[in-house]
């Protein structure tokens, strides 16, 4: 287990303790708390994810070095296709965040 | 949230030795590696600010900024890429010299490393988004 998934296994574990009533979690703090916990297990984990994928990626760049060659035009036509899937994704990530309801604001004590 | 986020990217993007921005050599191989590793990054900011992701709609907002902001930079990295290769094949094809050939060379070394510093400096962009 990598020190990352370790520290992701940690994080979900306190996101879920400060949930529970039977050991002084639970309230609204809490559940605030368990909110941003559960946020930054996602990014770790994301950040993790893309590691993995950057390491892999690395690999295919040693080869063409190795190689001494050039990305096929195979290759470059993947990753344009990759590039134009992701714009379009995160024009409609877009789209859905601007069309979400704005959370309700908090009432002044 | 934000630090976070950028020491990820950061950490992801260009701190890990064997990075593969820093394996490549020729400036093709330099162009491509830039390249996918902006789109790594995309991919990962598709499923960070998807409707499914439990991140704030603030965090996802600045994460889609920042996206946004590079991707001018590797276009024209890509249509410099495109000059690259039309000018290779009018110097394999003995059309201009190596001189010339050098130029268009040099040119797309300069648009690497401007993209390059967009994609690693993504974190600097996320903060200047929100």
């Amino acid at each position: 287990m990598t020190p990352l998934e370790i520290a992701l296994m940690v994080i979900r574990g306190i996101s879920t303790l400060t949930l529970n009533p039977a050991l002084g979690g639970g309230g609204i703090g809490s559940a605030r708390t368990s909110a941003l916990l559960d946020m930054l297990g996602t990014l770790i984990e994301g950040g993790s994810e893309m590691k993995k994928e950057l390491d892999e990626f690395a690999k295919e760049i040693q080869t063409l070095v190795d190689n001494n060659g050039s990305p096929t035009r195979g290759q470059w036509e993947t990753m344009q296709a990759r590039d134009a899937a992701a714009r379009q994704a995160l024009i409609d990530n877009a789209a859905a965040l601007a069309a979400a309801p704005a959370p309700k604001a908090k009432t002044p004590k | 949230m934000r630090k976070l986020w950028s020491l990820l990217v950061a950490v992801a993007l260009v701190g890990c030795a064997g990075s593969p921005i820093q394996v490549a050599q020729t400036a093709e191989q330099k162009a491509y590696a830039v390249y996918g590793t902006f789109v790594i990054a995309e991919e990962q900011a598709v499923k960070l600010t998807a409707p499914s992701s439990n991140l704030s709609p603030t965090a996802k907002g600045a994460i889609i900024a920042a996206s946004q902001k590079a991707q001018p930079a590797v276009d024209t990295l890509l249509n410099g890429l495109g000059q690259y290769n039309t000018a290779r094949a009018d110097f394999e094809a003995a059309k201009i010299d190596k001189p010339a050939f050098q130029v268009v060379v040099d040119k797309l070394g300069g648009w690497v490393a401007q993209a390059q510093i967009l994609v690693g400096n993504l974190t600097v962009a996320i903060k200047g988004a929100r």
